[in-house]
């Protein structure tokens, strides 16, 4: 009787971990309530950066790109990464940059560095491109390309 | 057909084949899923690989037509077999209360699943890694293949970082793109929503073999759910896929200690090689992985408990064989981990260790990042603790220390700054842990059940 007592307090116990763990994720902080529902819920406008990117690394055919992101905001991150990602795939795969000034970005060439770019990394990484890009108030981006 | 239509018929492809691989009759439904996820990822990526690294393409019509054959085996297989005899469901064995928390569990699991297709089909590839190593590695064989290898693999001054790493995730990327026929980011994640499936289901089907159906779904609800694992899993990054094989890996392991079956220590060899060929740190783990095989047969002292375990070890080196010959000479272009070891750079950096384990103490603390999972496993391991004399909870608890160790080791010998290595890093790695634990957690909870040669009583201890 005592062991069958003792089974079921053991069992009892076990479940009480199970308990504890599902309430762990439904009161807690599940991935609804983090970061993962909060970019979903704020979608960078893809098509119009994919677009803007084709354009960018059309007209800038043949040279290294720096892209440059005037008053970064946490938000261009995205956009950063998306417009590297679609110019790379668009222009030459390993030559594109983003570099959102004031911002500590990785230059992939320098053993994983991550630093502002300065005028010797424009050089070293010859640049020919700069791409400004300034956030208007209507969301869309203004575009500035200015060969160096 | 549309991108995503042709996506869907990709991975469907994928399933196929591996589900016509380890379908057997009569098998739960949360095994065979996790068993096709795993099998068609693993084996489909593989076969994708090799047959880049050989020199041929990967066409579109190639990868639907060997997803049709694998349904029509899968259908023939099916036809076959002896019609299985339904057992009736059990009834009353479970309280309201107890129904409830099954339903929720069941609950978050489906949202945790759905978040993570949503973040992976209708968000925009934005991470770091995710498009300037995975991605554009995937890109890279889709427009020029592997053989002969492209300039990309050797020109360091325009190279994104880690050249050399393994091409599992970005070879399945680039059989998305192959079957939508360019490079489209609409469907290319979708293979990381498979993976995300298949380690749900591989983590059920395990912990059910544990304790009960309750129990195994509120663990796989804590720990599949950790809002750091839903966070990552679709973003791009090779850590899921990882996880996946370290969960299958461990699977194995944990059958083979039961059953001594050839076919599960041939697919720990497997999942070890594909841990391999998916992240540099799967190398060193899948070594882990088929010592720990190797003790159990030790601890055997039997010939053919030996020779199956020899025969993983054989497994794993053939199919890593091709992609070591392909990959000699890659230059390292950083985060040269084994020549930090030799040069004497991890000892002198060893200091680090302190800070390294309080990173881990105070990450695995974050409840916006792990939930309770960490708890639960800690309480586990508290109300359990007898069952730390059982084989298959020495070999879990191994496999996570020996994991934890590596990352820690990983975080001495970098280059980095180590603050910042740990800020960017800590977090993915410690979610590569997260399917041991969660089944460390299921066989600390199990009720116990003495099966002979594999349960132990501990001594009781002297006053």
């Amino acid at each position: 009787m005592a062991d069958a007592s003792a089974t079921s307090f053991a069992q009892q116990l076990r479940r009480a971990v199970g308990w504890l763990a599902l309430f762990g994720v439904v009161l807690g902080p599940a991935p609804w309530r983090t970061k993962v529902w909060t970019e979903l819920r704020t979608p960078p406008p893809l098509d119009s950066t994919l677009q803007l990117a084709d354009r960018v690394t059309a007209d800038a055919a043949g040279g290294n790109i720096l892209l440059a992101f005037e008053d970064f905001r946490h938000a261009d991150r995205i956009e950063a990464a998306l417009f590297a990602y679609r110019a790379a795939f668009a222009a030459q795969p390993h030559l594109v940059y983003v570099a959102p000034p004031g911002v500590v970005v990785r230059h992939h060439a320098q053993l994983l560095e991550r630093r502002v770019w300065q005028q010797a990394d424009l050089e070293r990484a010859e640049i020919r491109w700069l791409v400004t890009l300034r956030r208007q108030p209507d969301g869309e981006f203004d575009v500035r390309l200015r060969e160096r | 057909m549309s991108a995503l239509a042709a996506a869907l018929v990709y991975v469907a492809s994928l399933l196929a084949l591996g589900a016509a691989f380890c379908w057997r009759p009569g098998t739960p439904a949360a095994r065979t899923v996790g068993r096709a996820c795993l099998a068609g990822l693993g084996g489909g990526g593989y076969l994708m690989l090799l047959a880049r690294l050989s020199g041929l393409p990967t066409p579109r019509w190639a990868i639907f037509a060997a997803g049709g054959l694998g349904g029509l085996a899968l259908l023939w297989r099916w036809r076959r077999s002896p019609s299985a005899v339904a057992l009736p469901a059990p009834v009353g064995q479970e309280s309201l209360l107890g129904r409830a928390g099954e339903l929720t569990s069941a609950a978050v699991i489906v949202g945790s699943l759905a978040t993570v297709a949503l973040l992976a089909l209708a968000h925009p590839l934005g991470e770091w890694d995710a498009f300037a190593i995975w991605s554009l590695k995937a890109r890279v064989i889709f427009e020029a293949g592997l053989t002969p290898r492209p300039p990309y693999f050797g020109c360091l001054p325009q190279a994104f970082t880690h050249l050399d790493y393994p091409l599992l995730l970005p070879a399945l990327t680039a059989g998305a793109y192959a079957a939508q026929g360019g490079p489209l980011e609409t469907g290319a994640r979708l293979p990381q929503v498979v993976a995300y499936l298949g380690l749900l289901a591989l983590l059920y089907d395990a912990c059910r073999r544990q304790v009960d159906r309750f129990l195994a779904l509120a663990l796989v609800a804590a720990f599949g759910s950790a809002p750091a694992l839903v966070r990552w899993a679709g973003t791009g990054y090779a850590d899921l896929l990882l996880g996946l094989f370290i969960c299958g890996a461990a699977c194995a392991l944990l059958e083979w200690q039961r059953t001594c079956a050839p076919r599960a220590a041939l697919a720990c060899g497997a999942c070890a090689a594909l841990m391999a060929l998916t992240k540099s740190e799967g190398l060193p783990l899948a070594a882990v992985v088929l010592a720990l095989l190797g003790c159990v047969a030790a601890a055997r002292r039997e010939r053919r408990a030996c020779a199956q375990a020899a025969l993983a070890a054989a497994v794993w080196l053939t199919m890593l064989i091709p992609w070591w010959i392909w990959s000699a000479g890659i230059p390292r272009v950083d985060e040269d981990y084994l020549g930090r070891l030799l040069d004497g750079t991890f000892w002198r950096q060893l200091d680090r260790l302190s800070q390294i384990g309080e990173a881990m103490l105070a990450s695995a603390r974050r409840r916006d990042r792990w939930g309770l999972a960490w708890l639960a496993l800690a309480l586990a391991a508290a109300v359990g603790w007898r069952r730390f004399a059982r084989l298959e909870v020495l070999l879990l608890s191994g496999l996570l220390l020996a994991q934890l160790g590596l990352y820690a080791a990983a975080f001495v010998a970098s280059p980095w700054q180590l603050s910042e290595h740990i800020a960017v890093a800590l977090e993915r790695l410690l979610l590569q842990t997260l399917p041991t634990a969660c089944l460390l957690a299921a066989a600390l909870l199990t009720t116990p059940a003495p099966s002979p040669g594999c349960e132990s009583t501990p001594s009781p201890r002297p006053a």
